[in-house]
């Protein structure tokens, strides 16, 4: 083959040619090189920048999270030799997996005959007692990852298995969707075979479940946005259509599992979980934890709740369960060991001139691990002082895979992760694997992956793999049409997401009209510019203007030193409550933790939002106002960018009346408080005139405004428009009937035909706008319009009355839970 | 020896409690030499789930759960218990071999042995530890002998003090400062026997106190109490009292065993609200029928 390869060297792209020479192993690369060497560097370059760029919006931003994974434009073409070998050994070894894990939680045969090391295994924390007190029916097996490394003879070893959950299948089934949209043609000329078959077989499972209920609520417990994984489980989440839940979502009642909603408890049937099982439940276990669901156990015990992966499937983690798995794969099924394990061996066992040949590894700590050769000092320390805890592994020498990088191709050796379902008495495979590059524990890089393509069998000239009835969804964007419950957590951080994007949103109009303003004042000064320009800086100051609106007179304005320091202080500064900069991170940080429930457009508005921030924080003194300006624009432009793509995909039952809400309820505020601060005192005309302007401008509402009040404008007209209007967009009666709308989407408990205490607020203020008149609220006594004052502020209690009454009713189960124990005296 | 035993445990907290989840190990085991004939458990409020499974160890573990805002919870447990004397005990089983048989066990009992070989968090030795062990478990002395001597030496050589430790009050401390209650002594001895690989486990229980003579008894002046057990081959497990240097007999009755505390908590829960909270332990063991001849004990 190398030598076809060569013959034809000067028409393949000099990428790949210049690989081939540097590198030996070429040989079993030859279907990838076949089916690739049509590109040029410079495709696979701009494929690759298509990548990141897709990454990056879908994976999204957690610290760190950016460089944790990076998939490679070339696919990793697995053959269907290699492909049957392990789909045999896989079987053969999830039968072994499966026999110890009931064994060593019920009978311990396995223990008795000396096959597992008794008090290794006790030793390990991943052997979980309680395990023992669980029916049959709720120990065993579920899901897997199995990561295999070939060798360059051919041999397949076992280097690591996944018990806990199956860690990358997110990240697999997101590579997958990348990797067909950037290699379509090549996928469809090659036949790769689908993977949708297996999330099928995965949902049935999950749903099956639960023999007695047709159709179980499920949902997957998370960590939180904290966890490394999570964008996987929010992937995973969305696209399976399952709740994503954290502990404080959950709790135990009478022995069985509740999901807080906004419309009171709703019963659990199958936990998905994604958390250690060591952390499941900190009442029962000892190890306390936040994210574990207190009293869990008890309602497994009671087959109250079915869990998945079930409670105890790490034991595979112990690595004496499988120190003599050859043995017990000859005695239990009579046929050697497909899939190879590692020889361990003892630390006596090996003399120290061999350690080169092994890594040391803890026996109660899986992610330690050594270099012997390396870190012969460290190792030698470590072997002397506790030999009881150590044991030496043999370092399988692994097959390199060529990953793209500046313009050529470099080598890294490379296992892959197989992903296993065990339901129906069935092994099913994921037809494919995540090849990842194995990194250097000392110096911790991005890991490199790569989709792999398996070739359908039945792949020919007639058939077409893409016209199959399974169906990955099209484009990402689809995933977040998922309905589900809406947990009283999620409807909290809508409802300050919604809260958060309006009060963004206005911040940034004022603040533009502000620098619009004061620019103007420095090419024309005039005098009453310059008088409302003070006003609006007093009212920002004073953060009257601006989050958290503080209530009270502002009469004579002072003098402010620098519009301009002021108005980059407001964008940028992170200390300043109600800056830009922060009320931004508050809305991204609120999104973030229902990203679930956001589309793939929402989310990448979001981390523009993010990345302007990032840009804002660079301001100082030279930064022009223009520079400002633009921020702001983007800002604002994101932000209705954003708005638009929830219309588009978020719907009532996912909780979009939460966000309305909390944005309806910011813009009241924000109205009313800028009404409060900059109209209630009279100016002469001239000057009033123009505050009103303003007023108007930063409502929107100035062009309207202009043209139905043609002839005459006055504070009246302007208060007719942003208070009284019914059918205004932008009044304050509209956005009252807007929230007693949104309040009937509220579950209530109240008799139907009954105005709940939520709506009598409501009311009562409409009633309260609707009575006034606005001639008598423009109308002012000593320079004060007392009426307009009097019914602001009295609109403003009757808001936070609704606030306080929003927040007891609908976000108070969020509350923690401590533990106690009795201690003797 | 017939007892009705009545426990009860009072925790007070300083600020509501909307829900509590709760287990206890109250109810007394069932063994060769003890018999629990009748238990109760109650809880004030009243608990609106209440269900009972065996912990890993075979303990019966009570799962309650109180839904109801309280300020004060009351667990009272009741049980009547007969316990009977171990026969004199012979075995002359060296340390080391019982070490060697345990390390690849072939039954269960062995396993389950095995098992309580491991120091735990709370019974992890340090060197200084293992050499005082070393010098009661001299090569081939029979395993018995070795921990009789072991605890005499603990007996004479710390002091019962309950103002000097916690919970938390690790055993390096209680070593070095030589004083401790039932329980540090308990976790020492087992840090001591685990440190050479040997089988010992924890155990919780109750202990009967004597008023001096000519007094009454005073109410809850029994106590809630710890010792230890050793596993032997041939023979099964072995208790003994390091606070009273005795080998249990007829006043000593069982709760719970475990590897150490941590495994056999009387009480345990998670609130969700509470404060802060004291709790308050009161103990009765009422003999059946009474008998005379027995000295007054430590708790």
């Amino acid at each position: 083959m190398s030598e076809q390869i060569e013959s034809t060297a000067t028409e393949i792209p000099s990428w790949l040619s210049g690989y081939l020479q540097a590198s030996k192993t070429q040989g079993q690369f030859e279907e990838l090189l076949k089916h690739l060497s049509h590109l040029s560097g410079e495709e696979l370059n701009l494929r690759a920048s298509e990548i990141t760029r897709l990454l990056r919006n879908g994976g999204f931003v957690e610290s760190g999270d950016a460089v944790g994974w990076k998939l490679d434009p070339l696919p990793f073409l697995l053959s269907n030799e290699d492909w049957q070998y392990i789909e045999a050994g896989v079987k053969q070894r999830v039968k072994l997996l499966t026999h110890i894990v009931k064994d060593v939680y019920s009978g311990q045969k396995l223990v008795t005959q000396n096959i597992i090391n008794a008090q290794d295994l006790f030793n390990h924390p991943e052997y979980l007692r309680e395990v023992h007190t669980l029916p049959k029916s709720e120990v065993g097996l579920f899901m897997l990852a199995i990561d295999i490394a070939k060798t360059e003879q051919g041999e397949f070893y076992v280097l690591n298995e996944h018990g806990q959950f199956p860690r990358g299948l997110g990240m697999l089934l997101e590579s997958r969707i990348i990797a067909r949209r950037v290699m379509s043609e090549e996928f469809k000329e090659y036949g790769v075979q689908r993977i949708a078959v297996f999330f099928q077989s995965l949902q049935r499972a999950i749903n099956n479940a639960l023999n007695s209920s047709s159709d179980p609520r499920v949902v997957i417990l998370s960590t939180g946005p904290n966890d490394k994984y999570y964008s996987e489980q929010t992937f995973l989440a969305s696209y399976l259509g399952y709740t994503l839940v954290r502990s404080a979502d959950l709790t135990v009642r009478k022995g069985k599992v509740w999901l807080k909603a906004l419309d009171g408890l709703r019963k659990v049937d199958v936990i998905v979980r994604w958390v250690n099982d060591r952390h499941l439940d900190s009442l029962e276990q000892q190890e306390y934890s936040e994210f574990g669901v207190p009293g869990l156990l008890q309602a497994l015990r009671k087959r109250k709740v079915k869990l998945l992966n079930p409670f105890g499937s790490n034991l595979l983690g112990v690595p004496a369960t499988r120190r003599h798995i050859d043995t017990l794969c000859q005695s239990l099924l009579g046929e050697p060991l497909t899939l190879k394990e590692p020889k361990t061996f003892a630390p006596h066992e090996v003399a120290s001139e061999n350690w080169a040949h092994y890594e040391l590894r803890a026996k109660r700590d899986n992610k330690f691990k050594l270099d012997s050769e390396k870190e012969f000092d460290v190792v030698q320390r470590e072997v002397t002082n506790n030999p009881e805890g150590f044991y030496f592994k043999e370092k399988v020498p692994v097959i390199n895979a060529p990953f793209w990088g500046n313009g050529q191709l470099i080598n890294k050796p490379v296992a892959f992760r197989v992903f296993v379902l065990m339901a129906e008495n069935q092994v099913h495979l994921l037809p494919s694997a995540m090849c990842f590059s194995l990194t250097d524990n000392s110096h911790p890089e991005p890991m490199l992956i790569k989709d792999c393509w398996l070739q359908h069998q039945q792949f020919g000239s007639t058939f077409d793999p893409l016209s199959k009835s399974a169906k990955l969804p099209q484009k990402i964007e689809d995933m977040a049409l998922v309905e589900g419950l809406v947990s009283s957590r999620s409807a909290e951080n809508l409802f300050w997401l919604g809260s958060g994007l309006e009060r963004a949103e206005n911040l940034g109009r004022l603040l533009r009209l502000f620098i619009e303003r004061y620019t103007e004042q420095a090419l024309y000064p005039d005098e009453n510019n310059m008088s409302v320009l003070t006003w609006i800086a007093n009212g920002i100051e004073a953060q009257h203007l601006v989050y958290p609106y503080h209530v009270s007179q502002l009469t004579q304005p002072t003098c402010i030193v620098s519009f301009k320091t002021l108005a980059r202080g407001m964008l940028n500064d992170k200390q300043k409550t109600g800056s830009l900069a922060l009320t931004v991170s508050y809305l991204i940080n609120s999104g973030l933790q229902v990203r679930e429930l956001l589309s793939y457009d929402s989310m990448r508005m979001l981390e523009n939002l993010k990345n302007e921030i990032g840009r804002m924080a660079e301001f100082n003194e030279q930064t022009s106002s223009h520079a400002m300006q633009s921020s702001i624009d983007s800002i604002v432009g994101n932000i209705m960018a954003f708005n638009g793509s929830l219309l588009d995909s978020m719907p009532v039952v996912n909780g979009s009346f939460m966000l309305d809400m909390g944005r309806r309820v910011e813009r009241i505020v924000q109205l009313i408080a800028m009404i409060d601060t900059l109209l209630t005192t009279e100016l002469d005309p001239a000057e009033q005139l123009n505050l009103l302007d303003a007023v108007l401008a930063a409502q929107v509402s100035s062009i309207t405004h202009r043209r139905r009040y043609r002839t005459f404008q006055s504070v009246a007209t302007g208060l007719e428009l942003l208070l009284l209007d019914a059918e205004y967009p932008r009044s304050l009666v509209y956005q009252i009937n807007a929230l007693l709308d949104l309040t009937t989407a509220l579950p209530t408990k109240g008799r139907s035909g009954f105005a709940s205490n939520l709506e009598k607020i409501l009311i009562k203020l409409k009633a309260d706008i609707l009575i006034s008149d606005n001639t008598l609220l423009s109308s002012a006594t000593e320079k004060r319009r007392s009426e307009l004052q009097k019914l602001m502020r009295e609109a403003q209690s009757k808001l936070t009355q609704f606030q306080e009454l929003v927040q007891l009713q609908y976000f108070t189960h969020t509350k923690t839970a401590t533990k106690v124990s009795w201690q003797i005296q | 020896m017939k007892y009705i035993i009545k426990h009860t445990t009072t925790y007070d907290y300083t600020e509501n409690v909307s829900l509590s989840q709760n287990q206890a190990r109250l109810i007394p085991q069932n063994s060769e030499l003890q018999r629990c004939f009748k238990y109760d458990i109650k809880v004030e409020p009243n608990a609106d789930y209440l269900d009972e499974f065996r912990d890993y160890y075979g303990n019966a573990v009570s799962v309650f759960e109180v839904p109801t805002l309280h300020k004060k919870m009351t667990v009272t447990a009741t049980s009547e218990v007969e316990i009977s004397t171990r026969q004199a005990l012979f075995d002359n089983t060296p340390w080391e071999h019982v070490r060697e048989l345990l390390r690849s066990p072939t039954d269960k009992n062995q396993v389950l042995a095995s098992e309580f070989c491991l120091p735990t968090l709370l019974t992890t030795a340090n060197q200084d530890i293992k050499n005082y062990t070393l010098q009661s478990f001299t090569p081939n002395r029979p395993f018995l002998e070795a921990v009789e001597d072991l605890m005499g030496r603990i007996f004479t050589e710390f002091s019962f003090d309950n103002s000097f430790s916690t919970i938390n009050t690790p055993i390096s401390d209680v070593f070095t400062h030589k004083k401790g209650v039932c329980q540090d002594f308990s976790h020492l001895a087992i840090a001591c026997i685990r440190s050479l690989n040997l089988p010992v486990r924890y155990v919780s229980g109750y202990i009967e106190t004597l008023p001096p003579p000519g007094q009454e008894k005073l109410t809850g002046a029994d106590a809630t109490h710890a010792w230890f057990s050793i596993y032997l081959p041939a023979t099964g497990w072995v208790d003994f009292d390091p606070t009273n240097n005795l080998k249990p007999q007829e006043q000593h009755i069982t709760l719970a065993i475990g590897r150490d505390f941590n495994d056999v908590t009387p009480l345990k829960g998670v609130m969700y609200g509470g404060g802060a909270h004291q709790l308050h332990v009161a103990v009765d063991m009422t003999p059946i029928n009474t008998s005379q001849d027995i000295n007054k004990t430590k708790e």
